[in-house]
């Protein structure tokens, strides 16, 4: 290089870079920097009672720039694991907000299958909440588009099988599972699925279903979806085994309640103690359990 | 103002220790904004102290002429066109240009460790950088503590403020490495409180690799250990302590020593006894076998069929999915049998190369590893320095390397990534200079 041009490139570089780099730290550093931590403050507030904060507070979401695929799913998945955690009646103004703040921008970038199985948990969740059935129709819209993007990925498979379930089509959730479970039966969760499934389906399937749901739980323990849903369907379990007087199933669902339920683990461990003594389901069941 | 300038770009230095918990991604983003926004002032005071000063202005000119000759910068030029094109046909163009603002990256994230290592070739001086490379003993030191604490805390794999205990191993690297060098100043001006002081660094970062329990860079320090010794071998001049025969044959049976440790530990992986030693358990438990190993196996298969013409088009083998663009060709390549091994969402393969392959195509692999074959070149040839510095450097480079086969980089490993580029391109231009 010769020093006319060196010295032409030194002053290009050192006037023009200034600016570049002025424009690109305040528009893709500082902006998603101070939009990401309005939006976490925002939240904060929300969540200790002030919703408004966060509804009111146009900035974090417009434009529709800046870490906003990250905000928003940041968003929904707060809230839903809000609601998972306590019990709600309905959707608050947060989650609605929050869901057609995402639908809005997985509309405009539909290239994330996380994104798309996020919005519809979030739907079914609206569904189960409101008791509206249209946001079920949302959801199988999303599920179908996940799907569609990542074939073959198990989370969507395993939440889709359970929205089928939820919808009235327990046969055809049951038959996604036992499919799954066909193409790599390793997976524990696919074992806990299909199980929990078969249980929705109905006393006739409570022998397979609890074969997997064991199947699932004894390898790890696995509480998924929740542990308030597997012990709601081991007490199915209970005092429809209890009523069959089936010594050696209801041994199995008594020892895996008192797990399940610690409160319960005195009373659950007298009646293993006494199916293994006498090889019978003890006449008094536990208040609550198989009456 | 010019001593300002320079010493705003070594408080670069100090972006590891950057971190704001009232955002989304405390550990990441914070750092993104402390590095950029001295970057940003630094071009800022280069341009005033251009204005003002006659001498500036000629000493940049002409080290700009050596940098523009320099086969590092040359490299890294290919590498940034590579990533312009692959952005330019990426999967999600804007996703490639703009990055996941949690991750920093993208063309215009990246962007900036090419700012840094241009200003650190054209500004830093052997002062600045002893200095940089001091700062980085020291915030070495307090990531260690921070570390320790987290540990006695009850933290399986502490992270220190890295956000992740791979990325805190592989930072500790460049630890060690500036220790390294500031060993060898230590004994050149036979300051001794220097010269343990950095020892002490030294170990405590290999404790502090081992407390993280990353088996990509714990196998790093084994092969840049490896090369280190082998270069020390056969090393044509004076070695570290005493002469040059016994220096030779001390390397040579550390080297010894080191493959007969790997071949027990390898023989023995399964005895108890390496479940009390911390990062060599997590180590045993590895094998073809491990749950790690098997999804990151997958992953780069994920990565060859994304490439591969007969499943996507010749496009996109030379030019890649984009940066970024990684879990669109995962999401699109899914195996199930992954879900097995790991169930999270990838947006890397966990192995640079493939990452490189599949995010920048032929092209960008390419010009990668023409960077790293300049570097080594770079090195060999940079003859006045002691073979000690040199030794460092091999060690440095082979363990960073072979970490990336297993890991993938963040914000502060590319800043020691680049800073170490700078590095050596100044030193090659010095040695030209003089």
């Amino acid at each position: 290089m010769s020093t006319k041009t060196a010295a032409a490139c030194s002053a290009f570089a050192v006037f023009a870079l200034p600016i570049f780099l002025g424009i690109a730290f305040f528009a893709w550093t500082f902006g998603p920097f101070v939009r990401m931590s309005r939006f976490y403050s925002d939240y904060v507030a929300s969540m200790n009672g002030n919703p408004e904060a966060l509804l009111a507070d146009a900035s974090v979401f417009s434009p529709d720039r800046f870490a906003e695929g990250q905000i928003r799913f940041t968003y929904v998945d707060l809230l839903l694991g809000q609601y998972r955690a306590a019990a709600a009646t309905g959707p608050s103004p947060l989650l609605l907000d929050a869901v057609q703040k995402f639908q809005a921008y997985a509309d405009e970038h539909p290239f994330r299958y996380n994104y798309f199985l996020e919005l519809a948990k979030a739907y079914d969740e609206e569904a189960e909440l409101s008791k509206d059935q249209s946001f079920f129709a949302k959801a199988e819209t999303a599920y179908k588009h996940a799907l569609e993007i990542a074939p073959g990925r198990q989370d969507t498979l395993y939440a889709y099988a359970t929205h089928l379930s939820n919808t009235g089509r327990e046969e055809a959730a049951a038959a996604l599972m036992r499919k799954l479970f066909m193409e790599d039966s390793r997976l524990d969760e696919t074992s806990y699925y299909l199980g929990f499934l078969l249980a929705r389906e109905g006393e006739p399937h409570y022998d397979e279903a609890l074969r997997y749901l064991e199947n699932s739980l004894a390898h790890t323990g696995n509480m998924s979806p929740s542990r308030a849903v597997t012990r709601s369907v081991y007490e199915v379990f209970f005092a429809y085994y209890y009523r069959q007087k089936d010594p050696a199933h209801l041994r199995t669902v008594a020892e895996r309640l008192s797990l399940l339920e610690p409160e319960q683990e005195k009373n659950l461990g007298a009646i293993v103690l006494y199916i293994d003594a006498h090889h019978a389901v003890p006449p008094v069941a536990i208040a609550g359990l198989g009456d | 103002m010019k001593a300002s300038l320079k010493l705003m770009l070594v408080s670069v230095a100090l972006t590891p220790l950057a971190f704001y918990l009232g955002v989304l991604v405390p550990y990441v983003t914070p750092k993104n904004l402390f590095l950029r926004g001295l970057l940003f002032l630094t071009s800022l005071l280069c341009a005033v102290v251009y204005v003002r000063e006659q001498s500036f202005r000629e000493s940049f000119a002409k080290r700009l002429s050596h940098l523009a000759e320099s086969p590092i910068a040359r490299c890294l030029g290919v590498f940034l066109l590579a990533l312009v094109a692959s952005t330019i046909f990426a999967h999600v163009p804007s996703l490639a240009f703009f990055g996941e603002p949690t991750n920093g990256e993208g063309l215009l994230g990246l962007m900036w460790y090419f700012v840094l290592f241009f200003f650190a070739a054209m500004l830093f001086e052997r002062r600045e950088w002893t200095l940089f490379f001091r700062t980085t003993v020291a915030t070495g030191a307090i990531l260690f503590l921070i570390e320790v604490v987290q540990s006695l805390l009850g933290a399986v794999r502490p992270d220190a403020l890295a956000g992740n205990p791979i990325y805190l191993a592989g930072y500790f690297l460049f630890v060690i490495f500036a220790a390294l060098m500031l060993s060898i100043e230590a004994k050149e001006k036979n300051n001794t409180a220097l010269l343990w002081l950095s020892r002490l660094s030294v170990a405590l970062s290999l404790i502090g690799i081992f407390i993280t329990k990353t088996r990509g860079v714990m196998l790093g320090v084994f092969a840049g250990a490896l090369v280190a010794l082998a270069y020390a071998a056969l090393a044509e001049k004076q070695f570290l302590f005493g002469g040059r025969v016994l220096a030779r044959k001390a390397a040579l049976v550390a080297a010894g020593l080191l493959i007969v440790f790997a071949g027990l530990f390898f023989v023995t992986r399964h005895a108890p006894l390496w479940s009390h030693v911390p990062g060599l358990d997590r180590l045993a438990q590895s094998g073809a076998g491990a749950e790690g190993i098997k999804s990151r196996l997958i992953n780069v298969r994920i990565a060859l069929h994304a490439v591969d013409p007969a499943r996507t088009n010749a496009k996109t083998l030379v030019l890649g999915w984009g940066w970024d663009n990684y879990v669109f060709a995962w999401q699109r390549f899914y195996e199930p049998s992954l879900y097995f091994y790991d169930s999270a969402i990838f947006d890397r393969t966990h192995n640079t190369l493939a990452d490189m392959l599949v995010m920048t195509g032929l092209l960008g692999l390419l010009a990668y590893l023409a960077l790293w074959f300049c570097f080594y070149r770079e090195v060999f040839r940079l003859r006045s320095l002691p073979p000690a510095a040199i030794a460092a450097m091999l060690f440095w480079a082979t363990a960073f390397f072979v970490e990336d086969l297993f890991i993938f980089n963040t914000t502060i490993t590319f800043m020691t990534l680049f800073s170490m580029f700078a590095f050596i391109t100044f030193l090659s231009m010095d040695s030209h200079e003089h």
